[in-house]
Order: structure tokens, then sequence, then C-alpha cells
């Protein structure tokens, strides 16, 4: 187990996770009819993907996201729940290096009728997966209803509403109070935005304030929701790494209700991010919601691991011409004492090993400590 | 990367030049000074573990990919690489220095000729796109790294954008200001991570800032 990469042991445990909640494993192949993405682009992490005809003359892609995937052969609807995990590579590009990258994705989805058990579920399973990815982590959620609910009385063209929404994100509060005046919103408005920013923290603390903001019946549900979620993950005692932040926005299109985003200590980025996104499900014409969340098992890459101090515990050296049923149970035996062998008829250079054994006669001798080629580590 | 024993002092980024030298007078006369930033030395990393800072000099329009990077925690940038490179960080406040104006320039007896498209010489390509679109204007993009005045003159392109502060190289070189579209300032910013784990550290410094900022 010891050899697994983290990303590898995590996916290994949270399979164990969710099947215990009773979600699925769904597999699907790699590539999708384009038209799915071209008609939902924004729903996507990025513009550009891989796409292809098929023999058949259909124009294919290969899958840059793997929830609308599910949406569109999910056989869900009001009555009937879906609970599905994936494991699956999607396509996608780099903004970086301006190159595809195929990145390694774990995540879960409930599909049909979300209500506020389903929520606080998927939202427990998400802070779940994270404590197994690290101990140092955070749980952010926000209520995307509170920030809709707060917008939808202010006349606002599109340019003007994604303006504030990319402002309210990157926390810029100072321009947002001068892009809602020069919107015509008036004070109040104005200073309500503005005070989205800052709107982040622990969850009762956090509340109190918004409260304070809440104007209409949107606002004041969105808050209750999130009250009576985290009074549920406080009995399951998971309210410790969770957080409030209000400045959390998703596609306005397609999200609403909770969504969240998980980041670990060590990581540059969120390896977790998810929500409720009832407005994709419409927009696929199935009459329901759904709520999920990724995994980037991809970034956990980037986790610094403790330089491992050798590559094997036992080198074997033997003559070509060796008596082979003897040496292979020979090496079969070390083995099988829990080492990892590399069997070779010279030295490797750049192999680092920690006792070594030379094959005579029919059988190992150890070479002694000290000795010349004692150069392991 | 941030590595487990260093993870506890707070990383800045800070613009090398002149930019970087007023942030830090800012900034060390609010406590976060570190005195051996004055040595004369070709280090690039100066720390002070009395209170926790650790100063990173990087080329200025590399502030930002540091911050979002989680190489350092905070840094100052000017607005016009924020406008041009759109970096997934928090951008806390403005701290009012390093003032100039985003600006389209040409020669002196430039007339527009609105039949073609406009040709544009520019070291922010992203946001002379970003700037004729909301016009919509047609344009052929130049993208040059410096000496950008001379494209005109030379007959490279129609118009430059720019970034002017006092406008002397744009008079020196025979050219007026044909519009000015963007006010531009150094801007403190956060990695979006670091800001949740590192909140009170960061927090701190912001209110400290503004308040020495409100006194100027």
């Amino acid at each position: 187990m010891d050899t697994l990469r983290p990303e590898e042991l995590a996916t290994l445990k949270l399979r164990g996770l969710y099947e215990r909640y009773g979600y699925k494993k769904y597999r699907m192949g790699r590539f999708e009819e384009y038209s799915l993405y071209a008609k939902n682009q924004s729903f996507l992490a990025g513009e550009n993907i891989i796409t292809f005809t098929d023999l058949d003359g259909k124009l294919l892609a290969l899958k840059p996201d793997v929830t609308l995937s599910i949406i569109k052969n999910s056989k869900a609807a009001k009555e009937g729940r879906e609970k599905l995990y994936y494991i699956e590579s999607v396509y996608r590009e780099s903004k970086e290096s301006h190159t595809y990258r195929e990145i390694s994705q774990m995540g879960l989805e409930v599909m049909g009728d979300v209500d506020i058990y389903a929520v606080a579920e998927v939202l427990a399973l998400a802070e779940q997966s994270l404590a197994q990815l690290s101990e140092d982590y955070l749980l952010e959620v926000s209520n995307m209803d509170f920030v809709t609910g707060l917008m939808s009385s202010m006349e606002l063209t599109a340019g003007q509403t994604e303006e504030i929404l990319r402002l309210i994100r990157s926390k810029n509060s100072l321009e947002l109070r001068t892009a809602a005046q020069k919107a015509g919103l008036s004070e109040e408005e104005s200073a309500a935005l503005g005070a989205l920013p800052s709107l982040y923290g622990t969850f009762p603390q956090t509340l109190a304030r918004a409260e304070e903001l809440a104007r209409n019946e949107t606002m004041q549900r969105a808050i209750d929701d999130l009250r009576a979620i985290y009074q549920a993950m406080e009995a399951m005692g998971l309210a410790e790494k969770l957080q409030l932040d209000f400045s959390l926005l998703n596609d306005i299109d397609y999200y609403n209700g909770v969504i969240f985003q998980g980041c670990l200590a060590q990581l540059p980025r969120n390896v977790l991010a998810g929500g409720q996104y009832d407005g994709m499900v419409r927009r696929l014409n199935k009459d329901c919601g759904g709520i999920g969340f990724a995994i980037y098992l991809s970034e956990m890459n980037r986790i610094a691991l403790p330089q491992a101090s050798c590559d094997v515990e036992a080198l074997v050296l033997y003559e070509s011409g060796s008596q082979l049923p003897q040496l292979l149970s020979a090496i079969q035996s070390l083995a099988g004492q829990g080492m990892r062998v590399r069997a070779e008829t010279e030295l490797p250079k750049q192999l680092r090993y920690q006792r070594l054994y030379r094959f005579a006669g029919g059988r190992l001798i150890q070479e002694t400590a000290g000795g010349k080629e004692d150069a392991g580590c | 990367m941030l590595t487990k024993e260093n993870g506890d002092m707070l990383n800045i980024a800070l613009p090398k030049g002149r930019l970087g030298d007023q942030v830090y007078e800012l900034l060390s006369g609010i406590g976060y000074d570190c005195k051996s930033i004055y040595e004369q030395n070709r280090k690039l990393i100066f720390e002070n573990p009395q209170n926790n800072v650790r100063y990173l000099l990087v080329k200025p329009s590399d502030v930002a990919i540091y911050v979002e990077h989680h190489a350092a925690d905070v840094g100052i940038v000017g607005k016009d690489i924020l406008l041009e490179s759109r970096p997934d960080v928090y951008e806390l406040l403005d701290l009012n220095l390093g003032k100039c104006r985003m600006c389209v320039a040409a020669k002196t007896d430039y007339i527009e000729d609105r039949d073609r498209p406009l040709r544009v010489a520019t070291k922010f390509v992203n946001i002379a796109k970003e700037y004729y679109a909301s016009q919509n204007r047609d344009i052929d993009i130049i993208k040059l790294n410096g000496s950008i005045e001379l494209a005109p003159i030379l007959g490279l392109s129609d118009v430059i954008v720019d970034i002017v502060e006092s406008g002397s190289t744009i008079r020196e070189n025979n050219l007026k200001v044909v519009e000015e579209f963007q006010q531009i300032s150094a801007r403190f910013i956060a990695n979006k991570i670091s800001f949740k784990f590192k909140n009170q550290i960061i927090s701190q410094m912001v209110q400290r800032l503004s308040e020495a900022l409100t006194e100027r």
C-alpha cells in the first residue's frame, strides 16, 4: 500500500466511502457528441475542446467534462433519484501552456429531486473526501440564491452583471462599488453589493451578518437553508473546517442553491468543486434537479512527497548462465519477505538499494557492509 | 511551492524597481520591515523572522504569476498587468501608487480612417482587444515588447495602446494621446488559498495598509 501515490490511495478510499452511501459507479466512453458542448459552452471550464470526425461523419469530442454527459444520459426524474460516482479522464486546455492536458477526475452526482437532505449528504461526502486527502483542508460553502436574490431587483445588462460577478469573485470591494454606481444602482444597492466580498468566515457569525442584508424572500430562504445544513454538519462533527464565503460564485445560468469548493493548504488551487445545477439539468430538457462535485486528482501530483530513501531493498546480481530454477526461486523468496527486489547482471547506475546479493553456486550471498560495492543508501 | 517549515511566514512578492521601493517603504512603515533588503547584493529573497515576513523580488509582470501559483501569499502589482492576464486572485486594495493611464496614442497629425481595420501596436494585447471590442472596432494587433512609440512613427501601426505616466515619452516622440480609457495604479493581491489559511495575517495587513493610505 505504501508504494501508492496519494491520489491512487484516495481513489480507493473514496470509492469505499461513496459505495457505503449507496452511490453506483458510472463508467462512460471517452467520446461524446460535440453538439452537447457547443450548446452549453459556459458550463465548461474552457472554450477549447478536442474534436474529430468519426468514420460515420459525426463530429465527436474528447470529453472535457463528465457532468454534462451524466445529465444527458441520466434516467433520473423527479420521482426517481440517481446517485452516481465516477473516475474518469477529461481533456482540457491548460491556460498556462496553451496545450491540451489530460486531467483525472473523480466525482459524484445526485440527480432527481434535490431536497435539503441531498444537499447535506453531498456536502458531508465532499468534506469526508477532503479529509481523506489531507488533514489541512477547508470546505467553503455559499448559496447562489443569496446573490441572485440580491441582484434580481437590479436592472442590469448582461455585460454589467458579468462585470459585477467578476468583481465579487475577486473580492474587489472598491471597484465593485464604482461599477454599481456606474450601472445606476441606488446607494443602498451599491453598499449591499460592496459588502459581499467581506461576507466570509465561520458559519454562525457570517450568517448573522448576511441576514442583515437580506431584503427578499429568496435571500432569506438561502440563509435558512445554509443554517439548517450547518446544524446538520455540526451534529455530524463536520463543522470545524466548514466556512462560508458569499464571494464564491459559479455561472448564474447553470448553478443555483448551495455551491462549494474545497482546498488543501499545500495546493495552489482548489482540489474540489461542486454545487447544485438545476439550471443545467433543465436546459437539457429534464424536469428535475442535480447536485454533485468533482475532485481534481491530477492536482494532487503537486504535493511534495518525502523522498524515498531507496528504490529497492534488494539488488541481486547474477551471472548469465546461472541455474534458472534456483535463481527464480531465490528472488521469489526475497520478494516474499516483502522486499522490492531487482535482478540484474551488472550494477545499474543510479539505482539506490539497501542490500546487495550475489547469486553464485546456486544460492544467494549477501555482500557485507563496508565492502567495495556497498554504495547503497 | 511552500514547504511545511516556511508555511507560517507570509511571502510577499514585490515588484523590482521604483514601485517596489515605494511599496516596501509603505509596508515597513506599518510593521513589516526587513532591514536586509537595503543590503547591496543580488539576493532575491529577504526575510525577517521577527515579524514573520519574507520578501521576494520579482519582475513586475511576474508578481501575479507568483501569487496565483501560491509561491507567494500576497503581492503588489499594477492594474495593467491584472487586466492583461486576468489571474485568479483576490484583489484586496488599491494602493494609489504608481498611478498612470492606459491610453491610445497616435502621431500628432493622425486622422483615423474608419473604412479599414485599425492597426494597433501594443504590449497589452488582451486589453487592446477588449477595449476595441467594446467599441465594435475591427483591429489588427501587432504585439511588441518595448519601444512601442516607434510603431506609428515607422508606419508599423496606426495607433499604440500603452500606459502613460507623465506623457513626456509620448510628446518627445511627436505622438499625442487620442483616448484615455483606464486608470492604472498598484493593487494589493492575495492568493485565494492563502487568504483562507492565513486569513488573520493577511486581513491584518490589509487593515493596516488601508489605515496608512487614508492617513497619507
